[in-house]
């Protein structure tokens, strides 16, 4: 194999791994919602007894009030030295 | 805050920024994000962190295409610049090639005090039709891009795609600092590691005076105006993303022209972030981050803001080219393979250091993926599919 070919074929192995690794890394965390605040391009949701709020930018469809359970998975950040969860992923898996 | 101590910090910010712009794979949101808890902490006055942070991040613009031309060695902002810049470097004009990315932030600087009013008046007016029209004139900036492809459009088409994929990957690894090794693997790395295995010797540089005809600016400065208020706006797009829009939008750009268009957005992207900041309390870069959490923004702070950028510029404008001539004085004499090697082991402890070992994992595979694409002799714009491709889906409205 010529040193084009080995560099492609291994480019192709590696991202595919990462694709792999991208699934299965992720953690998903489950929660009760206590609080939900919808503005124009975000929902902001607070849980109970979980430290961080969620907040969810250009929000589909979904409806999520207080009582709530769901699964949900992102990134967290800090904003105004206020930790929050970029949610990436949610899912309501048990309705008031 | 006095006038001595406005000049002090001023002068802090310079060495903090000449520091991180000479130093390969170190960015100034890296550093922005270091000095906040100290910012926080500190009972200096807001002002004294805010001039700081913009002396620092402006004079990173103009330091930072140093490790790109000379060592081909980038960071998040100057990957596109690295290989016209390095093949000024093997024709024996590295310092040209510095002094034209100069020329461009300098350009970038005059054009912010008439891009700013006009800003603050337009651009929230046009903000939502924009946004709307996003992603289908990113899709039409890609397909453009492949279609202009003259060798292999199918392998333009392939490097595109791999690096989308890449990209997707990497931003969603939850790592620190993500763009570092995805951008340090498909431009620096991967160029360094083909100048070792191509045994490049450097030439002896030219010390020449810059000679260029006044149309040669026109195009460049026009796309700067038109591109980087946008990019600065917009989450995921970024100078390099900024850079190639401008390039398609300003028609055929030579090298040189390249090269003044990169210098220019990467300071004009920067500095119209502040604004930005300022007017939808929206943080576009690591600078207008580190500011957001120190103070909310008034009109004396956007003054302070804009004179700190112009005299920052014309001190780094000085420096750089000094730093730049010492080097291409005697970038000759030095052995090139061993400082690629140095530079290497550099950025790989870096990004371990940085984004741990899953930024290690992406490092590789990019560097794999930028080699590929060197091999397949195809341009090397098409990898910036790694950050186009997730942009497009971010701003997709379905």
């Amino acid at each position: 194999m010529r040193f084009k070919e080995i560099v492609f074929f291994f480019s192709l192995i590696g991202i595919l791994f990462l694709i792999f690794l991208t699934q299965s890394t992720g953690k998903i965390k489950s929660g009760k919602i206590k609080s939900v605040q919808a503005s124009t391009n975000k929902i902001t949701i607070k849980l109970e007894k979980f430290p961080s709020e969620l907040i969810i930018f250009n929000p589909s469809y979904i409806i999520l009030k207080r009582g709530d359970i769901i699964e949900f998975q992102g990134r967290q950040e800090v904003y105004k030295n206020k930790e929050q969860i970029i949610v990436d992923k949610i899912f309501v898996i048990e309705h008031r | 805050m006095t006038i001595l101590l406005f000049i002090v910090i001023l002068i802090l910010g310079i060495m903090a920024g000449t520091f991180t712009g000479l130093t390969p794979g170190i960015h100034t949101n890296l550093i922005a994000i270091l000095i906040l808890p100290l910012a926080l902490k500190s009972k200096l006055p807001d002002m004294v962190g805010l001039v700081f942070i913009v002396a620092m991040a402006t004079t990173h613009t103009f330091v930072d295409f140093i490790p790109a031309i000379f060592l081909g060695a980038p960071d998040e902002d100057t990957g596109l610049g690295v290989l016209p810049g390095h093949e000024f470097l093997l024709m024996g004009q590295g310092h040209r090639a510095l002094k034209l990315t100069l020329l461009g932030s300098m350009i970038a600087t005059i054009s912010l005090m008439f891009i700013a009013p006009i800003f603050i008046l337009f651009v929230p007016k046009i903000y939502p039709l924009i946004q709307r029209m996003m992603a289908f004139f990113l899709i039409w900036m890609s397909v453009l891009l492949i279609y202009s492809e003259d060798e292999s459009k199918i392998k333009a088409f392939l490097v595109f795609i791999l690096a989308g994929f890449l990209g997707i990957s990497t931003l969603n690894l939850n790592l620190n600092q993500p763009l570092l090794p995805l951008l340090t693997g498909l431009f620096g790395t991967s160029t360094i590691i083909h100048s070792i295995k191509s045994r490049t010797k450097i030439p002896e540089q030219k010390i020449e005076k810059l000679h260029l005809y006044k149309k040669d600016l026109i195009k460049p400065t026009l796309a700067t105006i038109l591109i980087s208020p946008i990019c600065s706006f917009f989450p995921g797009l970024g100078s390099s993303q900024a850079a190639i829009i401008g390039s398609r939008a300003a028609g055929k750009l030579n090298r040189e022209q390249f090269l003044i268009l990169m210098g220019s957005i990467n300071t004009l992207v920067l500095s119209t972030s502040f604004i930005t900041l300022f007017l939808f309390q929206k943080s576009r870069t690591g600078a207008a981050f580190a500011i957001s959490q120190i103070t909310n923004l008034t009109t004396i702070h956007l003054y302070v803001i804009i004179i700190t950028i112009i005299v920052s510029a014309i001190i780094a404008t000085p420096i750089s080219i000094k730093i730049s001539k010492n080097i291409a004085k005697n970038i000759h004499k030095i052995p090139y393979t061993k400082i690629s090697f140095l530079i290497l082991l550099f950025l790989i402890i870096t990004i371990t250091c940085f984004s741990g070992i899953f930024g290690l994992i992406i490092l590789i595979v990019s560097t794999l993926l930028g080699l590929t694409c060197i091999e397949f002799q195809t341009r090397r714009s098409f990898l910036m599919g790694a950050i186009l491709i997730p942009t497009i889906i971010y701003y997709l409205p379905f």
